[in-house]
């Protein structure tokens, strides 16, 4: 547990909310965002609906380790730990949704240029903002304050973020008919749609499934489904009257995604008091920014001069990434064993990214090369 | 045999290999050599202290094949297919066998896949582990090369011989070549050799002092090889036929026009192929072929030299053949080259290039590299050839050769001879070949003061009868790494057992350091699971920690046990009984009994062994 103690000099460097203060001032900035995405009825329909799932769960992903890759981790420990947690978090989730429409008799696709996000630009089509909202824009960046607040917080913003928050809720009821205001709506609609269709579409087999990590247990049922899609939504953005996920959840001090983000925004946990209030608690979540690389922003391989070293190890990180799709892929479609090289290749790829990270950057002084992401088929 | 018979497929493009240089020098191994500025300023370790050991095939294509009957096909999918590694696997690693042999560097955990356009693998396969050898200074000068600090590893050229198995075709229907080739490959393996050159290693160091790694492509060089067929009972490391030597002293200050090349005769096809790919030098680093006609030959009873065939070579014809010529014979000629040796010259010269003894034996080891734990038994086949046709009933007598291993003295090598131990000769059998049993004791810790574990030996072995004018290539000894002997603790703590083994590999391999500080308990508590995951595989497999593939495995094992109850625990005081921490007693430790064996000479008679050239 990290106290007060250390990092104190960098720690005061920004401004952090006293201890016992009520966490109640969610900044909020950015837009709100809906998932465009029809209500699930037939089997179809809800392997369409998952198969989105699986790609938001993704989606995220370059975004936040962009962030927790860039961090010195001697210097900024905590907060890369707790943004590595959520990214693992997402991936648990990932393979969830990819367990269940294998259970339903579905193909995970992971495995093409289509699933892979694009900087600027970001999550993938199905998400949007609330009509008369600027267009909800993710870049791919190293970690900063801002970054968090205007693009991690915004990405998990819970339908209605309990009584922490200051004001009336900010998310304006969608105009469109069917659109989702959270990704907690639209697993939940999976999950009714499931519950319709009753355990016959299930195949009751945990073969071609992939389990045995971050807790995962085989989809046999819909009982089996619908816990695990209840799972994903309470780490992703909490139950609506806790910020803390529950038991069984990975991140440290089991808070949703969302609070997570809060935290390191605001430089400090939170906590529950006794009277149900929310405050900041004696716990410093610090930062130090000293232990940021400093990268190019949306990177893209056309960036690095062909044969250069950076050109090379770039090369290398979207070989490794797009090896990891594909080894996710077979894992889902029929070599559930795969798996262990996926897990393998998130190793090279975070000593690939940390490489990269490492060489300056062409005619940009003092910025670092980054990784860019791009699926090569 | 093996690639130079039957079916074969030809390939060019380029690899990656980003080895890790810090393990280079034995005086980094105590951990203690470098500062947080070292670290910063890439001052750790020779040219790239940051290598991650992962080696690659990058932009390789299919250049050209030729059928089993020689002819060469000239319409096929099989020509627009790429060569490529693992695509859902993470990347081969290359790793030495230690820092006092790092000439017989390894390749780990390739997957080798033919892609057509759509993609799609037409097979996919696996590459026995293996190591290179043939390694001589190839491009005869920099040329182009612009960078300030040379490394010579840049020059060198070298060759990698194995095998593939697991093959799982796909849908070769579309191409006649791949399906003759899926046919001959009865056994389920095949044979791939490829040779390396025009490698880009060193550093040069800006005006602030920093060390950068040159352009281009950058731990990068040019590969090109071949894929044919392997029989199950056949050498899977080298091509049992013809083997020509150059046939001019070898020497530091001379260029190497000519080195080791093998041929095979097919009587039924009345052909001879020879593959020249590791043979004939470049002009420059990375630039021209050295282009002069070459004449493949045979010398006659008179010892005049017979013309076979010619040899035209330019880049192109490199690429396209990987070095291999097929050359037709009359009845005359595969009666005359069945007991005449083969030659290589200059065409009109006066003096050979290359050639296979007068007597055309030749012998060599299959597998060449062991790593061993004291206990362990091990074996090797050596196989003797006259003129390419086994040698039966020759005895082969074996001796330690170290004198290619080890630096200037320090750390020894080879000591003490006791740890290894094989019969002084073996004869072959009727297929020429002849098995070769090795044991290992403990070497204890020869090698205390720099803590490296264990000791490594070298052990050529020669026909009976060999001398001058003889069949002799330096590489062909047998490398071994024997480790220390290691008792697993009952309760390993972090302190006293497991840190002073991890705390190394963090020193040695510092690209591991932003994402795993393995001298660090808190970093590598945290990673628990993926050091077990990673230290419970098999080492073949590219997910084995690349790190510490010269970890002993009782140590390996401790570190397991440990990491299934990972208690702190306290550092012994200095000196303390437990593992490598007292050199002053290793230093003391009555000798090993020495072996009835006396060192070989070795077989390159005055010359200097090349692995000296790359000496630090």
């Amino acid at each position: 547990m990290m106290t007060e103690s250390p990092g104190q000099a960098t720690v005061a460097a920004r401004p952090v909310p006293a201890a016992g203060a009520k966490a109640t001032d969610l900044p909020k900035r950015g837009p709100s965002l809906v998932v465009r995405a029809k209500p699930p009825r037939t089997l179809d329909e809800v392997r369409v609906n998952l198969q989105l799932a699986v790609e938001l769960e993704h989606a995220t992903l370059p975004a936040y380790l962009q962030a927790a890759y860039s961090l010195d981790e001697a210097k900024n420990g905590v907060i890369a730990g707790m943004i590595i947690g959520i990214a693992m978090q997402e991936m648990e989730h990932f393979c969830q949704a990819a367990n269940i429409l294998v259970a339903i008799g579905g193909h995970p696709a992971i495995d093409n240029p289509a699933f892979v996000p694009s900087y600027p630009g970001g999550l993938p089509k199905n998400i949007g903002t609330q009509p008369g909202q600027q267009a909800f824009i993710v870049h791919l960046r190293g970690f900063s304050l801002d970054q968090v607040e205007t693009c991690f917080m915004v990405i998990e913003e819970p339908a209605d973020p309990v009584d922490i928050l200051d004001s009336a809720p900010r998310l304006a009821a969608s105009d469109i008919k069917d659109n989702y205001r959270t990704i907690g709506e639209f697993y939940d609609d999976i999950s009714k749609a499931l519950g319709e269709l009753g355990d016959g579409v299930f195949s009751g087999t945990a073969d071609g499934q992939v389990y045995g990590m971050f807790g995962i247990k085989p989809i046999l049922t819909l009982a089996d489904a619908q816990e695990a899609i209840a799972r994903i939504v309470r780490e992703g953005e909490g139950t609506p009257t806790s910020p803390e996920e529950g038991t069984g959840g990975g991140d440290d001090n089991g808070m949703a995604h969302y609070y997570s983000f809060y935290e390191i925004y605001k430089g400090r946990k939170i906590a529950r008091a006794p009277d149900g209030s929310w405050y900041f608690t004696d716990e410093l979540v610090p930062f130090d920014p000293a232990g940021v690389q400093i990268l190019i922003d949306d990177p893209r391989q056309a960036d690095y001069a062909a044969g250069s070293v950076a050109a090379v190890q770039s090369e290398a990180f979207n070989t490794y990434y797009s090896n990891l799709l594909k080894a996710l892929h077979r894992s889902f479609n029929g070599s559930p064993d795969k798996i262990n090289d996926a897990i393998g290749l998130m190793f090279d790829l975070k000593i690939q990214a940390k490489l990269l990270m490492q060489l300056p950057m062409d005619g940009q002084p003092g910025k670092f090369c980054a990784p860019t992401w791009q699926y090569i088929p | 045999m093996a690639y130079l018979t039957g079916p074969r497929l030809n390939f060019t493009g380029k690899f990656v290999a980003d080895v890790s240089t810090v393990n280079n020098h034995p005086a980094n191994y105590d951990g203690t050599n470098y500062t947080a500025a070292d670290y910063a300023n890439w001052d750790i370790g020779y040219w790239n202290p940051y290598g991650t050991g992962v080696w690659r095939l990058i932009d390789c294509a299919v250049t050209g094949a030729v059928r089993g009957d020689g002819t060469a096909v000239t319409a096929d999918p099989v020509l627009s297919m790429a060569l490529a590694d693992a695509d859902d696997q993470p990347p081969a690693k290359m790793v030495d066998l230690d820092s006092e042999q790092q000439m017989v560097s390894a390749i780990w955990g390739l997957v080798v896949r033919l892609v057509g356009g759509d993609g799609q693998a037409a097979l996919r396969s696996d590459f026995a582990v293996a190591s290179f050898t043939d390694l001589w200074k190839r491009s005869l000068t920099p040329g182009s090369l612009p960078q300030h600090t040379l490394h010579p590893a840049c020059m060198f050229g070298a060759a990698w011989q194995s095998v593939l198995s697991g093959l799982a075709w796909g849908d070769v229907a579309g191409s006649p070549f791949l399906q003759e080739l899926q046919a001959a490959a009865t056994d389920g393996l095949l044979s791939i050799k490829f040779n390396v050159v025009g490698y880009n290693a060193g550093y040069w160091i800006g005006d602030d002092g920093t060390r950068y790694p040159p352009l281009p492509d950058f731990a990068m060089g040019l590969i090109t090889g071949s894929i044919g067929v392997a029989g199950k009972d056949e050498p899977r490391f080298f091509t049992l036929g013809r083997k020509l030597q150059p046939s001019q002293p070898q020497s530091r200050s001379a260029p190497t026009l000519f080195y080791y090349a093998t041929a095979v005769v097919d009587e039924a096809r009345k052909a001879l192929t020879i593959d020249l790919g590791n043979s004939i030098p470049f002009k420059e680093w990375r630039g021209d072929i050295v282009g002069e006609t070459l004449q493949v030959g045979y010398l006659d009873s008179a010892r005049t030299f017979q013309t076979l065939g010619e040899v035209v070579p330019d880049n192109a014809w490199y690429q396209r053949t990987a070095g291999i010529a097929g050359i037709a014979l009359t009845d005359a000629q595969l009666t005359a080259v069945a007991a005449s040796p083969l030659a290589v010259r200059r065409a009109g010269a006066g003096t050979l290039l290359g050639q296979e003894p007068a007597d055309g034996k030749a012998l060599r080891a299959d597998q060449f590299v062991f790593r061993m734990v004291p206990g362990d038994s091990a074996e090797t086949t050596v196989w003797a050839t006259a003129f390419g046709k086994p040698l039966a009933n020759a005895a082969v007598a074996l001796a330690f050769d170290n004198s290619s291993l080890g630096g200037d003295g320090e750390p020894p090598v080879g000591t003490p001879p006791g740890a290894l131990s094989f019969p002084p000769s073996v004869e072959t059998d009727a297929a020429g070949k002849a098995t070769v049993p090795f044991s290992a004791g403990d070497p204890g810790y020869p090698r205390a003061v720099d803590d490296i574990d264990g000791q490594v030996y070298g052990v050529r072995p020669t026909l009976d009868g060999s001398g001058a004018g003889s069949y002799g290539n330096p590489w062909d000894f047998i490398s071994f790494l024997v480790w220390s002997g290691y008792a697993i603790p009952d309760e390993p703590s972090w302190e006293a057992d497991i840190r002073p083994i991890l705390a190394q590999y963090a020193a040695l391999y510092p690209v591991m350091l932003p994402v795993l500080d393995m001298g660090d308990y808190d970093s590598v508590c945290k990673h628990l699971y993926s050091l077990q995951y990673a230290l419970s595989l098999p080492e073949e497999n590219p997910n084995y920690m690349p790190a510490v593939r010269d970890l002993s495995p009782n140590k390996k094992a401790a570190i397991l046990k440990w990491a299934a109850n990972p208690v702190r625990g306290t550092a012994p005081a200095k000196g303390s009984a437990n593992g490598p921490a007292a050199p002053a007693a290793v230093a003391s430790a009555a000798p090993a009994p020495e072996p009835a064996f006396v060192q070989a000479s070795p077989a390159a008679e005055t010359a200097p062994h090349p692995a000296t050239y790359l000496r630090k």
